[in-house]
């Protein structure tokens, strides 16, 4: 079976699934419901909260409320950062004038922001869009700029000696050796992303999947809360797919790596 | 009246011309006479040259320092020419500066004194008439093979389809059919080469510069390469100044050698090889050849 079946990774990817689910129902029946709700449980919460509306809302509408709110503030962060952290790396004049300012605001925590972005945007949309894009943005701009920054001193060298310009230079040499660590960056950046919404989300707002979790924080139902915590884990794993099967079609040459 | 101490020194003198003669037959090296004192070394070969003209690329006093820690001082004051289609050796242990001369003649580098001179024209900067094959490949690694070796012909704004069937030329000529599309990464150390040699090759350059090209290779790929390289550069001419730290592969390659000193480097000797090729790492010539460069060649820990 091993090494010369397509199904073995599968298997061994089960292992540490059926272990925390075995793990989970162990703890579940030591403890109790009341601390540790058992799957079977969580599962009926889900399949209820998609036909039960809470708080008016099913659970695929809280789920696109935060998709949404995540996907505004990604796309944001990806047109600003993307380039910002680009130019930083590659040019020693834009690192000068930007670093000190980002050191500044980089080690602010998303979160620090939510009080001043309420006072700013509102309780609505706006505020926790921003919080996501905070978060997001720091990430790709940083990531972003080690990519550039770090390009292989060898690569330019063979680059000039084989007559690239300028603008080739940085188009067919910086910015795909820096790719990898875009990737990274866009990975990180979208946990970053999620990571702040379900904050915005548990500090105020009628819906999202972090309403879910404190809804049933406060109706005291642990099941619910788990369930609004396994929503998350199995949409950011979809996402973290999504985004290497992208990166597999944009660096075809990193197959094998990936 | 002669005394003693004349008399022995004449003898002395007698003795090494004789000696040098036998070495002039071998090798004929005009470098012997003009330099009897073999430690000292020799002027360089501005001197012997009627002009720089007679030189495709030539270099004078270049000098090169880093700043690392205490100034350190690579290159003082070095001067060498090279002949249009020679393939001319430059040998010298590591960390001589032989790759930061090969940079100052690519134009990657720029010395703090002295100059590079091209056909008679100053090297302000990297040419396309000077291809360059790295020791560590140097390869674009989000590029196929076809890609890399036809880098040069895109920046000259050659069309896709000149570009492919140019290409296709050059990684016939180094033997790798079929591997137009294969990624580096997917390539051995001795095929990454190959490609590096391809892209050199495929940018038009009139003078090829090698960087220890072979010094990241195990030694059976190194000996199949070193050969490789003599046949292709039999079908492609070109000038050829070719960088090692091995002795013996620089016999088996050069048509001339030249030997740098150990840091600050000068040019400390050379040796015209008239051996013909293919050449045997065993012919009793090679192996006298050898042993004399072994005796100028400076240790370095």
């Amino acid at each position: 079976m091993k090494g010369n079946s397509r199904l073995y990774p599968y298997f061994l990817g089960s292992l540490s699934l059926s272990a925390a689910l075995l793990l989970w129902i162990t703890v579940n029946q030591m403890a109790g419901a009341r601390f540790l709700p058992n799957p079977l449980e969580v599962f009926g919460e889900i399949v209820r909260l998609f036909n039960t509306p809470l708080s008016g809302r099913t659970l695929i509408e809280h789920v696109l409320f935060s998709l949404r709110r995540v996907m505004a503030a990604y796309v944001l962060a990806i047109v600003t950062g993307l380039p910002l952290g680009l130019m930083m790396g590659w040019n020693a004049t834009c690192r000068k004038i930007v670093m000190p300012i980002f050191e500044i605001f980089r080690p602010i925590p998303p979160i620090a922001w939510i009080p001043i972005a309420i006072l700013w945007l509102g309780v609505a949309e706006g505020s926790k869009i921003y919080i996501c894009y905070v978060g997001a943005f720091i990430i790709l701009v940083l990531n972003s700029f080690t990519g550039t920054r770090y390009v292989d001193p060898l690569l330019i060298q063979a680059a000039k000696v084989f007559g690239a310009s300028k603008k080739r230079l940085f188009l067919a040499v910086a910015v795909p050796a820096a790719l990898p660590s875009i990737f990274a960056g866009l990975q990180n950046g979208m946990s970053m992303a999620w990571m702040c919404v379900l904050a915005a989300e548990l500090v105020g707002g009628r819906e999202g999947v972090g309403f879910i979790i404190i809804q049933g924080m406060n109706l005291d139902r642990p099941e619910m809360i788990i369930a609004g915590m396994a929503v998350i884990g199995v949409l950011g794993a979809l996402l973290a797919a999504l985004l290497r099967l992208l990166e597999k079609l944009i660096c075809p040459w990193r197959r094998q790596l990936v | 009246m002669t005394t003693r101490k004349e008399a022995s020194f004449q003898d002395q003198k007698l003795f090494q011309d004789q000696k040098l003669f036998e070495k002039q037959k071998l090798f004929e090296d005009p470098w012997q006479f003009e330099n009897p004192n073999l430690f000292e070394p020799p002027k360089p070969s501005v001197q012997r040259a009627a002009s720089p003209a007679e030189y495709i690329l030539f270099c004078q006093g270049l000098t090169v320092s880093f700043q690392v820690g205490d100034e350190l001082k690579v290159l003082d004051g070095f001067t060498l020419g090279v002949k249009e289609n020679e393939f001319l050796v430059v040998l010298g242990p590591g960390q001589c500066g032989k790759t930061v001369l090969l940079n100052c003649l690519a134009g990657l580098q720029e010395p703090q004194a002295g100059l590079v001179s091209f056909r008679g024209a100053p090297v302000k900067g990297p040419g396309m008439e000077r291809g360059l094959v790295f020791q560590k490949y140097a390869l674009f690694p989000w590029q196929t093979v076809e890609e890399n070796v036809a880098w040069g012909l895109k920046s000259k704004g050659v069309g896709l389809a000149e570009r492919r069937s140019v290409a296709a030329k050059f990684i016939e000529l180094v033997g790798l059919s079929g591997f137009e599309k294969a990624y580096p990464q997917a390539l051995s150390g001795g095929m990454k080469q190959r490609v590096g040699l391809a892209r050199a090759y495929a940018s038009g350059p009139e003078v090829l510069l090698m960087d220890e090209p072979f010094g990241a290779l195990d030694a059976q790929t190194r000996y199949a390469m070193e050969k490789e390289l003599l046949i292709i550069w039999e079908k492609e001419k070109r000038t050829v100044i070719f960088v090692t730290n091995n002795i013996e592969e620089a016999i088996f390659l050069g048509d001339r050698v030249v030997l740098m000193s150990k840091r600050p480097a000068k040019l400390k000797k050379e040796w015209e090889i008239n051996i013909p090729h293919p050449r045997s790492y065993t012919d009793p010539v090679f192996l006298a050849l050898r042993k004399e460069i072994s005796a100028h060649y400076d240790m370095v820990l």
